[in-house]
């Protein structure tokens, strides 16, 4: 039985470069989860943040119920398979199978017991005698396998266990490692840089980028639904066309056009209900089709008139390069393997528009997404007291109400806001549903695990006081905190001076000019956000309000600074920041004294 | 006209083969020819190199052989003793050395520690000084301990001296993958388990070259026992053949010939342990 929890992870080095970026997940007993995404995306660091093989900079790991940030990798209960096999190459298979086990002083009868064991089901049983160098890359890396089975762990990890074989072998360990896992009925964690691997083995996927998850689902889901433009093309072979279309509206239908003045495609109604905003109307968004999902015939309105300009035989289909008039890259389509097309043939190419993707043109979103916070407009005074009184600062008349799709419940609960939803249309993603529908004449998603009938129907929605956040109608920043503000909530200038962090502010005693603290929390609210801090000498703490940095992590060190007394009145001294002037005569002062 | 290439080519080729064998011929005979004449002036009949008829000595015996091991009452110069007290001398050295250059490597190959960079360059610096130049404080340092004349001060300065020269068992450390300490981690090992177990036996090779290197160095050296050895009883070999006269030239060279021994039977000893790829096997390169 063994949970693995992510809780803010984060991985920096050098106090700058992030590694791994709140980094939050919860893998299952018995699930088989994947990293996947291009080198360099954190991905193996958070594996080895897992296996204790690396030092976490803040958050929380918890393997079982156990808190591990601080445990040894040998009594986290884990294996690790490694990329090149890594085996003790002087000592014969059984003795490095056996190593772990004489650490543990495990008796050797069960030893005996537990190799054989493994041998058998590795197909390794008449190596057993053999040193590692007299192995083929196939059969060491099922020496590794072996080695990480005789543990009996609660978790394996695996960073990347079949990069180094031959496509051949590739394809059968794959389908061995997976029959492994079902044979064990362990947690399995996974590492790799193939994504079909990552198709093909994960019960979940976790899609990495630049330290930052990007989405994490069934591979089912993450292939239908990708939440970006990145998952979209990471995922799939030959990858995802992308063309650059204008949406536009015309007479209450909406239309995708090519070109100023080119071919349009009818979305079909049902998709527009599925849009996450309206307002990408009238914009130039990134249209998506996947080559599978491009046929030689089909439905007229959905065709576009290509030339054929390279053709690749696979065997079992036909890959078809095609240029389209006014567009650089190709366009790949998947035909059949008997399709009659031609190199230099002039073909329609028939879209399934039911496929379709769109995607932001800015943050290369999708329009598709379950969007992160449904924003609506209710009055203040009918939300719980309890919101209001985590603003940040006075809130006017020209606010949104936000909440995650996910914090939507259907039954009644204490301290809630109630509201009535006209559901229109139910997806059904398997592990989840999402529903469309409307909220006093707004849009409004919901994420769901209940079973909801994909029919219109009125219900009432629920949400906690506390997954309710204000936001600034205009700019969309985030009014109120996270959580209750304990203490009174400073202000100051968040900036890097040479290699340190600091938070300028008024209230800095002289002396203590160069207190260091240490990032408790923050919370991110737009162009601001509130730091909590706690003083290194006194464990006092302070919340800060201070500009947003994107630099910052929970547990970074960070330095005051004290501000300049000019002309009686008291200067921030920060390079952007010095028209900002605050009374000096303020009323709490830092001191950081035990 | 093929015909007449090829046999061009072969032509090319022969002499580019002989030249090559020319300049090797020529370089050995450079190295060889003090070593052979070494080895036949150490058989010769009598003493003295003036009795050398041109190059070579005219007459051969074992003489030279006979008087340095028997010959030890006669001013002192007593040749078994001073192979005994190098002997000592170079095995303790070797000992320590070994040891303390291995576990220097390590540390310095397998952990990160703050000092590390500062560490390493400084040692880099100081290891491009020749040793001589600090030998006016060595020997001071080794008045103020009460160690001149004794052979536990000169291991004391070859053992301290060697982990100066870590660099090249850093260099094989380093191509150990980290891969396997960290699956030795996992499996539960200790740090000191992981060296004892795993890196040990990985290092046999390296291991055998630093012994060799540091058995080497104080069976060799001339210039520090010369500082610190005061009386004819404690001499090595060097300082003590260095005290010859000039009319036992043919002692000399017996000497000197006779203190390879010990080095060639030990480097035949250990050569099998210095083959390459132990590690082969152990990960996919």
């Amino acid at each position: 039985m063994a949970k693995v929890i992510l809780e803010n992870i984060y991985k920096v080095y050098d106090r700058k470069i992030k590694a791994v970026n709140n980094f939050n997940l919860e893998i299952e007993d018995k699930e088989f989860v994947v990293f996947v995404g291009p080198s360099g995306c954190g991905k193996s660091t958070t594996l080895r943040m897992i296996a204790g093989l690396e030092d976490i900079t803040s958050g929380n790991i918890y393997i079982g119920d156990k808190l591990v940030n601080e445990t040894e990798p040998k009594d986290r209960d884990i294996s690790m398979v490694f990329q090149n096999y890594a085996l003790y190459p002087h000592m014969t298979l059984y003795e490095n199978m056996s190593f772990g086990l004489l650490n543990k002083k495990v008796p050797a009868d069960i030893i005996d017991a537990k190799i054989k064991e493994a041998a058998e089901i590795l197909g390794i049983t008449d190596l057993l005698e053999r040193k590692p160098k007299a192995l083929s890359g196939g059969q060491r890396q099922r020496v590794a396998l072996g080695r990480a089975i005789v543990r009996d762990p609660k978790v394996f990890l695996l960073d990347e266990p079949l990069s180094n074989l031959d496509a051949k072998l590739r394809v059968q360990m794959r389908s061995e490692i997976a029959k492994l896992h079902r044979k064990l009925e362990t947690t399995f964690i996974y590492v790799t840089h193939d994504q079909t691997e990552a198709m093909t083995m994960g019960t979940r996927i976790v899609v990495m980028k630049d330290g930052f998850i990007q989405q994490v689902d069934t591979p089912s889901n993450l292939y239908e639904h990708p939440v970006n433009e990145f998952v979209a093309t990471f995922l799939g072979s030959p990858q995802m066309n992308l063309f650059e279309v204008m949406l536009i509206d015309d007479d209450g239908s909406l239309y995708i056009e090519f070109g100023e003045g080119g071919k349009r495609f009818l979305v079909p109604d049902y998709k527009r209900r599925q849009l996450v905003s309206e307002e990408y109307i009238g914009q130039k968004v990134i249209f998506g089709m996947r080559p599978e999902d491009i046929d030689e015939d089909g439905d007229k309105n959905y065709s576009i008139n290509v030339d054929v300009e390279i053709i690749e035989k696979l065997g079992s289909s036909t890959l078809t390069y095609c240029h389209i008039a006014g567009r650089e890259d190709y366009t790949i389509a998947t035909f059949d393997a008997q399709t009659k097309v031609r190199l230099d043939d002039n073909i329609e190419m028939f879209f399934n528009i039911d496929r379709m993707h769109l995607f932001s043109k800015d943050d290369s979103m999708s329009l598709f997404r379950v969007p992160l916070v449904n924003y609506l407009n209710v009055a203040i005074d009918q939300l719980p007291d309890s919101v209001s009184k985590r603003s940040v600062q006075e809130l006017s008349t020209e606010t949104l109400v936000g909440f995650n799709p996910d914090k939507i419940k259907f039954e009644r609960d204490d301290n809630c806001l109630k509201l009535d939803y006209t559901i229109t249309a139910v997806i059904d993603h398997s592990a989840y549903k999402v529903l469309y529908g409307l909220c006093g004449g707004e849009r409004l998603i919901a994420k769901t695990t209940m079973d909801f009938e994909n029919k219109i129907q009125d219900v009432s929605i629920y949400i906690n006081a506390d997954d309710i956040s204000i936001y600034d109608k205009q700019t969309l920043y985030k009014l109120t905190s996270d959580k209750y503000l304990d203490c009174v909530l400073h202000e100051g200038v968040f900036s890097q001076v040479g290699k340190h962090p600091y938070i300028i502010d008024a209230d800095v005693r002289d002396k203590k000019d160069g207190v260091c603290a240490t990032i408790q929390s923050f919370d991110m609210l737009g162009d601001k956000m509130i730091l909590n801090v706690k003083l290194q000498k006194s464990g006092k703490l302070l919340s800060y309000l201070v500009n947003t940095d994107d630099s910052i992590y929970v547990t970074m060190p960070l330095y005051f600074k004290r501000i300049k007394k000019k002309n009686g009145a008291v200067t921030l001294i920060a390079e952007d920041n010095n028209d900002t002037i605050i009374d000096g005569a303020a009323s709490s002062r830092i001191d950081d004294n035990e | 006209m093929i015909k007449k290439n090829s046999k061009n080519v072969k032509l090319k080729r022969a002499a580019s083969t002989s030249l090559t064998y020319a300049i090797l011929i020529g370089v050995s005979i450079v190295f060889l020819f003090p070593c052979l004449w070494l080895i036949l002036a150490s058989f010769s009949k009598s003493g003295s190199i003036y009795s050398f008829d041109g190059f070579f000595p005219s007459e051969f015996s074992f003489d030279s052989f006979i008087t340095l091991f028997t010959d030890t009452s006669s001013s002192g110069y007593n040749y078994p003793k001073w192979f005994l007290n190098t002997l000592f001398i170079s095995v303790m050295s070797c000992i320590f050395s070994t040891l303390l250059v291995i576990a220097t490597a390590y540390t310095v190959s397998r952990f990160e520690f703050k000092a590390k960079k500062p560490l390493m360059k400084t040692t880099l610096v100081l290891g491009m000084f020749p040793s001589f130049m600090g030998m006016t404080a060595v020997y001071i340092l080794m008045t103020q301990f009460n160690l001149v004349n004794s052979h536990w001060g000169l291991i004391l300065i070859y053992s301290c001296g060697a982990p100066m020269g870590y660099l090249v068992q850093k260099g094989f450390f380093d191509t150990i993958p980290t891969s396997i300490y960290e699956a030795a981690r996992i499996d539960g090992a200790s740090n000191a388990k992981v060296f004892r177990t795993i890196t040990l036996p990985l290092s046999k090779p390296i291991i055998v070259f630093t012994a060799l290197t540091s058995f080497t160095w104080p069976w060799s050296d001339f210039i520090l026992p010369k500082l610190l050895l005061k009386e004819k009883d404690m001499y090595t070999v060097a300082v003590g053949l260095m005290n010859l006269g000039e009319t036992e030239f043919s002692r000399f060279a017996a000497g000197a010939v006779f203190i390879a021994v010990p080095i060639v039977i030990l480097y035949f000893f250990l050569i099998k342990y210095m083959i390459s790829g132990m590690t082969a096997g152990a990960v996919k390169e």
